[in-house]
C-alpha cells in the first residue's frame, strides 16, 4: 500500500508537469476564462481603490502642510511667549530684590525704634520709680535736666524710627504687591506658554499622524501598483495559457493519431529483461497483490538508458524511493519516467533527441520505466517495439495484461 | 519780818540767777526736743518703701500680696496699691513723662506697693522691707537711704536729749522735795517760802523773756520753740528751783 502511495506521488508530480498539455481543454478553457475575468475585475477595484489612496494621501498631504503651517505659528507664538516670561521674571527678580532691602531697612528702623522704647520705657520707669520714692534732699539751685533731655531726644529717635519703619514697611508691601501682580502675570503667562507648548505638541503628533497616513498610504498605493503590475503580468500569463490551451486543443486530434501510430512503434531505453510488468500482479516479496503503472527492466549496472522520443527533461533529480528519477515531456503527448537509475546525465530543461542517454543503471542493475499520456499510465510495452515482448520472463497475471492500454 | 525785808535779803539774788539760768536750760532743752521732733516728722513722709511688682501679677495677686503684707509684718502702718493704670495716669502728670508715655504702645510702668513702716521698723533692721525681698512677684524694693540715715540720727538725738531733761527733771524733784520737807514737816514758816518762790517765778518770767527775744534776735523761725505750755516752763522750773533752795536752807529764815 505503501508503494501504491509513492505511485500517487508520482503521478501527481507527471501530471503536474504535463498539466500544459492536459486534455480537459474545455474545463481548462472555463477556467481561465473565469481566473481572467475575476482578475479584471480584481485589477478594476484594484485602480479604483489605487486611485481612492492616491485621493487619500494628498488630503493628508495638504493635512500635513496645514499642521505644519500651524505647529510653525505655535512655535512662533511659544517664543515670544518665552522672551516675555523672561522679561517678567527679570522684573520680579529686581523688584524682589528691592523688596527685600526695603525689608531689610524696615526690620533694622523697628529694632532702632523698638531699641529706642525699650530705653524709654526704662527711663520712665526710672522716673516713676524715684517719683515713689522722693529724695529727702533734692537739689533746687542746679536741676537735673540731664534726665528729661536724654528722654527727649530718645522719643525723638524713636518717633523718627517709627515713622521710618512704617514708610519702609508701605514701600515693601508695595514693592511685594507688584511682586505678587508680576508672580501673577508670569504665572499667566507660563500656564498660557504650557498650553502652547501642548497645542505644539498636539499639531507636531497630528503632523507625525498625517506623515504616517500618508506614508502608509502611499506604501499601500505602491503595494497596490505593484500589484497591479502583478495583475497585469499574471493576466497576461493567463491569456497566454489561455491561447496557448486553446491552440493546444486545435493539436489535439493531430496529436491523438500520432500517438495511436507510435503503438510498437517506440524503441526500448535499454536492453534488458522485463522482471515487472504494468498493472495489477501479485508480488511474492510482499505476499500481496500490487498495482504498477510502469515495467522494471534489468539490463545490468552501468548500461546506459536512452530517451525513447525527442522532448524535454522536466525532472532530473532523486525522488523517493524512486532513486534517480528523470522525467522527459515529448510532443506526441507522451511522458516517460524513468525511475531507479545509478546516474542522471541530463538536467531540468535539457531538450533530448530520441535515443540520448539519460543516465545508467545502478548497482541491483535495474531500472524502472513508466509510460503516461493526459496524465494516466499506460503500458509501455503497448508502444515499444513488440521484438523485446519474447524478453519478458514474468508470466502476466490473468486479466490486468494492458488493463490500461488504448 | 516784814514782806519787804524778806524781798531784800542778799541771798534771793542767789535764787533769782539759779532760777534765771535753770529755766533758759529747761526752756532749751524743751526746745530742742520739740525742734526735733518736728525735724523728725518732716522726715517722716520720705520713709516710705515702694516694692515695684513684677509686670504679670494682677490686680488680684497684687491685692493678695497686699494683705499678706499687711498681716505677716506687725511694722507694717500702712499698705497702698498703686495699679499699672493709675501709675500710668500719675506719671502722665509730669509733663516730661507724658510724651513718652504716649509714644510707648504698652505701659511701661510696675504696679507697686508703697508701704510705710514703723520707727522701730527703720531703726532696728537694716532693710525695712526684707520679708517682702524672696517673693517672685517683687521686682525691685526702693526707699531713700539718706532719709532713713538722717531720720536716725535725729531720733537717737531726740532719744538721748529726752534722756538728759530726764534727769534733770529728777533732780529738780529731789531737790523741791527737800523744800517740801522743810516746809511740811519741819514747819517752815510760810512767807519766807513764798518771797522765795516769787523770785524764782521772776526769774523765770525774765528766763522765757530772754529766751523768746534772744531766739527773734538770731531771726530764727521760733515756731517749733513755742509749744504751749513752753510759756510756763520757766516759771514752773524757777518756782521749783526756789523751793529746792528753800529746802537746802541757804536761806536764812530769821
Amino acid at each position: 500500500m505503501i508503494r501504491i502511495n509513492f505511485l500517487g506521488s508520482l503521478s501527481v508530480l507527471v501530471g503536474t508537469a504535463a498539466l500544459l498539455h492536459a486534455d480537459a481543454y474545455d474545463t481548462l478553457m472555463k477556467r481561465y476564462e473565469k481566473q481572467i475575468g475575476q482578475q479584471e475585475r480584481q485589477l478594476q477595484s484594484l485602480r479604483v481603490h489605487l486611485q481612492q489612496k492616491e485621493r487619500d494621501a494628498g488630503r493628508w498631504q495638504q493635512k500635513a502642510q496645514e499642521v505644519k503651517t500651524q505647529w510653525s505659528q505655535a512655535a512662533t507664538a511659544s517664543e515670544h511667549a518665552r522672551q516675555t516670561i523672561q522679561g517678567i521674571r527679570d522684573r520680579r527678580a529686581k523688584t524682589r530684590t528691592l523688596a527685600d532691602a526695603a525689608e531689610w531697612s524696615a526690620t533694622e528702623r523697628t529694632l532702632q525704634a523698638s531699641a529706642a522704647d525699650g530705653q524709654v520705657a526704662y527711663l520712665a520707669r526710672e522716673r516713676y520709680a524715684a517719683h515713689l520714692t522722693p529724695p529727702l534732699w533734692k537739689p533746687i539751685e542746679v536741676p537735673d535736666r540731664s534726665h528729661e533731655f536724654f528722654l527727649q531726644n530718645l522719643c525723638l529717635l524713636s518717633q523718627s524710627a517709627h515713622q521710618e519703619s512704617e514708610e519702609a514697611r508701605r514701600e515693601e508691601t508695595t514693592l511685594r504687591t507688584e511682586e505678587m501682580r508680576w508672580q501673577n502675570e508670569e504665572g499667566q503667562r507660563s500656564t498660557e506658554l504650557e498650553r502652547l507648548r501642548d497645542r505644539q505638541q498636539a499639531l507636531w503628533l497630528r503632523w507625525q499622524e498625517a506623515n504616517q497616513k500618508r506614508l502608509a498610504l502611499e506604501e499601500e498605493k505602491n503595494q497596490l501598483e505593484q500589484s497591479e503590475q502583478a495583475l497585469h503580468v499574471m493576466l497576461n500569463d493567463l491569456r497566454e495559457h489561455r491561447d496557448h490551451t486553446l491552440a493546444a486543443r486545435q493539436e489535439r486530434s493531430v496529436n491523438d493519431q500520432a500517438l495511436a501510430a507510435l503503438r510498437g512503434s517506440l524503441p526500448w531505453p535499454a536492453w534488458g529483461k522485463v522482471t515487472q510488468n504494468f498493472g495489477r500482479q501479485y508480488s511474492s516479496d510482499l505476499n500481496q497483490l500490487v498495482i504498477s503503472n510502469g515495467i522494471k527492466i534489468e539490463t545490468g549496472a552501468g548500461h546506459s538508458v536512452r530517451a525513447i522520443q525527442p522532448g524535454k527533461v522536466l525532472f532530473a533529480s532523486p525522488f523517493r524511493q524512486y532513486g534517480e528519477l528523470v522525467i522527459i515531456q515529448h510532443k506526441s503527448g507522451l511522458t516517460s519516467v524513468y525511475g531507479g537509475l545509478g546516474q542522471i546525465q541530463v538536467k531540468e530543461g535539457n531538450l533530448l533527441a530520441a535515443l540520448e542517454a539519460v543516465g545508467t543503471v545502478g548497482e541491483n542493475g535495474a531500472f524502472y520505466f513508466e509510460l503516461r499520456h493526459d496524465e494516466q499510465p499506460v503500458n509501455p510495452l503497448v508502444y515499444l517495439a513488440p521484438n523485446h515482448r519474447s524478453e519478458i520472463s514474468l508470466s502476466l497475471p490473468a486479466g490486468r495484461q494492458g488493463g490500461s492500454n488504448q | 519780818m516784814k514782806i519787804r525785808s524778806l524781798f531784800f535779803k542778799p541771798t534771793n539774788a542767789h535764787v533769782l540767777m539759779l532760777s534765771f539760768l535753770l529755766g533758759v536750760t529747761s526752756a532749751l532743752l524743751f526746745g530742742l526736743q520739740q525742734a526735733l521732733g518736728s525735724a523728725e516728722n518732716s522726715v517722716r513722709p520720705a520713709l516710705a518703701v515702694a516694692v515695684l511688682l513684677q509686670s504679670t501679677v494682677t490686680d488680684d495677686q497684687a491685692r493678695t500680696l497686699l494683705t499678706e503684707a499687711k498681716s505677716r509684718d506687725p511694722e507694717v502702718l500702712s499698705v497702698l496699691y498703686v495699679s499699672k493704670a493709675e501709675a500710668l495716669q500719675e506719671a502722665s502728670k509730669d509733663p516730661a513723662l507724658s510724651k513718652s508715655l504716649m509714644l510707648l504702645k504698652e505701659n511701661p510702668l510696675p504696679a507697686s506697693l508703697i508701704i510705710r513702716y514703723s520707727d522701730r521698723a527703720w531703726m532696728e533692721r537694716s532693710e525695712p522691707a526684707e520679708p517682702l525681698k524672696s517673693l517672685p512677684e517683687v521686682q525691685e524694693i526702693r526707699w531713700d537711704a539718706q532719709a532713713r540715715t538722717i531720720f536716725r540720727s535725729l531720733h537717737q538725738w531726740r532719744a538721748w536729749l529726752l534722756r538728759l531733761a530726764c534727769f534733770a527733771v529728777a533732780m529738780l524733784v529731789v531737790w523741791v522735795f527737800f523744800g517740801v520737807y522743810r516746809f511740811l514737816a519741819l514747819r517752815a514758816p510760810l512767807k519766807p517760802l513764798a518771797v522765795q518762790i516769787i523770785v524764782g517765778l521772776t526769774g523765770g518770767v525774765v528766763a522765757a523773756i530772754l529766751w523768746a527775744y534772744a531766739l527773734r534776735g538770731v531771726g530764727m523761725d521760733a515756731s517749733a520753740f513755742r509749744p504751749t505750755g513752753f510759756s510756763f516752763l520757766p516759771l514752773i522750773t524757777g518756782a521749783a528751783v526756789a523751793i529746792a533752795c528753800f529746802g537746802l536752807g541757804v536761806y536764812d529764815t530769821n
